[in-house]
């Protein structure tokens, strides 16, 4: 009876949000509300004002910065929470379970991760000069971290990829964010006329302001917090 | 004087640069000292900022050197300010009250990443207060629905769990609804900073009847979700009474309120009233504001814990909010604000007293808290000049609220909504009344009974003290600043 | 009829939205839940970054030499979308911590079991 109801209920709501639907803009129009000035803003004087050949990532990392600013702290705040969450802060072995050994998982992820590391590190480093940036670099970067973690057993590595050792990395990186991004915003907002990193030319690698350096920070933040998700739920603590 | 211009995004940024140096630190105390220290800096600059707003007007700010509608930047008015200077002061206040009391709620390894959650979640208030651009305001509302589910987690009790697992459940269906209501928007003005939307709008909006009702109805749900409207609040009372003392008093009196004013800024600033006047969803907001205040009075004469009670009352009082809303004038609107105000420094005072005598006497149930106020008498007074508000006593913000919503409801010609004000504030008084009356009076549970209880220390009480004389403040010299919060108003 | 045609990635993200939201209503299981809500969101993104496709133009990355702006398609809906994918993951992950902490508490993830727990 209950599952009658809520099938009820959702066709209603599809049927109101389809509705509305109808009287969209048509899908793919070259006539869209939403080809305006500000796109054309945004492609034509993009490259110049930001250095950026990749739009995308200048309109995140220059046009709507402070947008990304929140985001990477949504991030840190979800990390912090499963923190609180889930770990024990009490000294636990470290080897609580049995970790099943297998020696063609390791010695192949031996062979792997190194590749998957510089994919990452090319597709952060190259964020604006071609599709990537610091979010989906940084999401690569953490999945070796993961397939390190799945594939040796803990005694080996609970030095290198330890507790205080990565929290600190991820505060330095948040902290040094917060102040370039805050120097940035304050310099202009109040036309201060400080001093601005210089664009370079653009197709370089070391072009466009400030946005290799917020690449490279969003991307270390993004594969710390995907390895500290894999290490809590899957162990339990880091 | 342009360096005043920064101030709101500066209280913001420096929330969270030092809720980014916390988790480094172990030591409790040096942890207290950053977090206090970083919230008298926040109320100094908001200080400044208001009366810079008030000399000088409404102004926006753009945040780096692109101004909207490339970029992103704020728009700061009178309204914006007194709420800045709210929003940092309470919290000042409730985390100066729990510098005593955290350590017997929460353990103290944990203490250092509560302080970071209560700085996070303040700036993430104030962003969604200040802001101009609405995709912009809905990534502060994802900053605020995880730290606020944080902070009611940090106490590791099997009732929080269940409580913090519903909040977030409903806190991401609402988020959903507000995500896909920007999509509409986008979709049928591709501008997204609320001033350009609203131009747009005005121009548009014959070509998209039902689209603008849907839109209309996505947002009111969501952020309705976030902030208790009468059917969606079911996720309140128990979340706002498991959580540790400071916690509830932080959520019940701020967390609700910033998600209403974004909702005041759509309907009013993005959709305007010629937009609403054609549609039904005011109509539909003051009824169930309406509902709201006499239901959840009614729920709470029947809760047998005081936490409970006051959650309760939380969602009548946000009914008078949106029955305020649901009016559809200005002068409705300015009441509801002012109300906010009024509220915030009332819930917060009425939590901590209630946390002061929970904790001091060991025990939840009204039932065993009689005679109380032999042991902690300023503690139980100050909690009568709170309930006294609620209820509706002249020289207190509360009557302030409802004299002048009967008079906004004579105005616009509603003459039911005066009967249903009156009902609830004497449902109010029949939950408040007994828990006064029996803690001075009553005798039954004191015989054979010792209390373990002594009045805490006037030190320790001195936040809730000084919460109560802003109180009194705010209700004698209330006009001038509803005159204000109109004038704000009407210029848009 | 003919509007919803045309707009197919509309309708088709809507009607992911109902399934998600069904899913959210149907189910007892609470990791079945948050795999309902995370098909919401997901719509949600579908649906805004439909809005961005303009028919015939290119992706909005400059190769070469620069062209004009009627040669792009719109850049703002994937860069927003960015956004909200992040926040959609942190909300999963803190969801899923819950869930393994009720697990750990009561032992079991089906809801009317919890409540029936919480009634004793």
């Amino acid at each position: 009876m209950k599952n009658i109801f809520a099938v009820f209920l959702t066709m209603i709501l599809i049927g109101i949000l389809l509705s509305g639907v109808s009287e969209l803009p048509k899908f793919a129009a070259e006539k869209n509300p939403a080809v305006n000035e500000v796109m054309t803003h945004y492609i034509e004087k993009g490259p110049q004002e930001t250095g950026a050949m990749n739009i995308v990532t200048g309109i995140i990392l220059d046009y709507r910065a402070f947008d990304t600013f929140v985001e990477a702290s949504v991030l840190f705040t979800a990390v912090i929470v499963v923190i609180m969450v889930l770990k024990e802060f009490y000294t636990k072995s470290l080897v609580t379970g049995i970790f099943n050994e297998s020696l063609i998982l390791r010695e192949v992820s031996r062979l792997i991760i190194p590749f998957i590391q510089i994919f990452g590190i090319y597709i952060i480093l190259f964020g604006h000069l071609s599709p990537g940036g610091g979010f989906a670099g940084g999401t690569i970067l953490g999945v070796s971290l993961i397939l390190y973690g799945l594939s040796n057993n803990p005694i080996n590595y609970d030095k290198k990829l330890s507790y205080p050792i990565l929290i600190r990395l991820l505060c330095a990186g948040m902290l040094l964010y917060g102040f370039l991004k805050g120097y940035a915003f304050i310099n202009g907002g109040s036309h201060l006329g400080f001093h601005n990193p210089p664009l370079g030319t653009l197709g370089n690698i070391i072009s466009g302001g400030l946005i290799l350096p917020l690449n490279i920070l969003v991307g270390m933040v993004v594969a710390i917090t995907m390895y500290f998700f894999f290490s809590l739920f899957d162990k339990g603590e880091i | 004087m342009d360096i005043i211009k920064s101030f709101p995004l500066i209280i913001v940024m420096v929330l969270f640069i030092t809720a980014f140096i916390i988790p480094v630190i172990k030591n409790v105390k040096k942890a207290k000292t950053i977090s206090v220290s970083s919230l008298s800096l926040a109320v100094l600059l908001s200080l400044v900022n208001l009366v810079y707003v008030i000399k000088s007007g409404t102004y926006r700010y753009s945040i780096g050197h692109f101004d909207s509608p490339i970029g992103i930047e704020f728009s700061i008015g009178f309204i914006e300010g007194i709420m800045g200077v709210l929003f940092t002061f309470v919290t000042l206040m409730i985390v100066w009250y729990s510098l005593y009391t955290v350590e017997k709620d929460v353990k103290d390894n944990r203490i250092p990443l509560y302080y970071l959650l209560i700085n996070i979640l303040l700036a993430s208030l104030l962003g969604v207060v200040f802001t101009n651009d609405i995709f912009n305001a809905y990534v502060f509302i994802e900053v605020g629905t995880l730290s606020s589910c944080g902070i009611i987690i940090v106490k590791e009790k099997k009732q929080n769990l269940m409580a913090t697992t519903k909040y977030l459940f409903m806190s991401i269906l609402g988020s959903g609804l507000v995500l896909m209501g920007i999509a509409y928007l986008y979709s049928m003005t591709g501008h997204l900073n609320m001033d350009y939307i609203h131009r747009e709008l005005t121009n548009v909006y014959m070509n998209y009847p039902k689209a603008i009702l849907i839109t209309l109805g996505l947002f009111t749900i969501g952020l309705g979700v976030k902030s208790a409207m009468f059917p969606l609040h079911t996720w309140l009372p128990d979340a706002h009474s498991s959580a540790p003392t400071p916690s509830s008093a932080l959520l019940s009196s701020l967390v609700i309120k910033a998600y209403v004013l974004l909702l005041i800024k759509v309907l009013y600033k993005i959709f305007g009233m010629e937009i609403l006047a054609q549609f039904s969803v005011l109509r539909l907001i003051l009824i169930l504001g309406s509902a709201g205040m006499i239901m959840g009075s009614i729920f709470a004469i029947y809760q047998k814990e005081i936490k409970r009670v006051i959650a309760y009352s939380t969602v009548a009082q946000m009914g008078y909010i949106f029955m305020g809303i649901g009016l559809g004038s200005y002068v409705g609107v300015a009441i509801a604000i002012f109300h906010i105000i009024g509220h915030a420094v009332t819930k917060a005072s009425l939590f901590l007293t209630v946390g002061a005598i929970i904790e001091m006497t060991g025990s939840k149930k009204i039932s065993e808290l009689k005679g109380v106020g032999r042991e902690m008498p300023v503690t139980l007074s100050l909690f009568t000049l709170g309930a006294l508000s609620m209820v509706g006593i002249p020289l207190l913000p509360g009557f302030v609220s409802k004299w002048n919503f009967a008079l906004a409801a004579i105005e616009k010609g509603e003459i039911i909504l005066i009967g249903v004000i009156l009902a609830s504030s004497l449902l109010n008084a029949i939950y408040y009344f007994p828990i006064v009356i029996n803690g001075f009076f009553g005798e039954e549970n004191l015989e054979g009974k010792v209390y373990k209880a002594n009045s805490k220390p006037i030190k320790e009480l001195m936040p809730i003290i000084i919460l109560n004389f802003v109180m009194l403040y705010l209700g004698t010299s209330s006009s001038g600043i509803i005159q204000l919060i109109k004038n704000a108003l009407m210029q848009g | 009829m003919e509007a919803l045609m045309n707009n197919y990635y509309e309708t088709g993200a809507i009607i992911l939205f109902g399934v998600g939201f069904a899913l959210v209503l149907l189910n007892n299981n609470l990791i079945k839940k948050i795999i309902g809500m995370n098909i919401m969101d997901t719509s949600i993104f579908l649906f805004f970054i439909a809005k961005g496709y303009i028919a015939g133009k290119e992706a909005p990355i400059i190769t070469g030499v620069q062209k004009s702006a009627s040669a792009y398609i719109n850049p703002l809906p994937s860069a927003l979308m960015l956004t909200g994918i992040v926040v959609a993951v942190s909300t999963t992950a803190f969801a899923l911590s819950l869930v393994v902490k009720i697990y750990e508490n009561y032992g079991t993830v089906e809801l009317n079991q919890i409540t029936k727990f919480k009634e004793d």
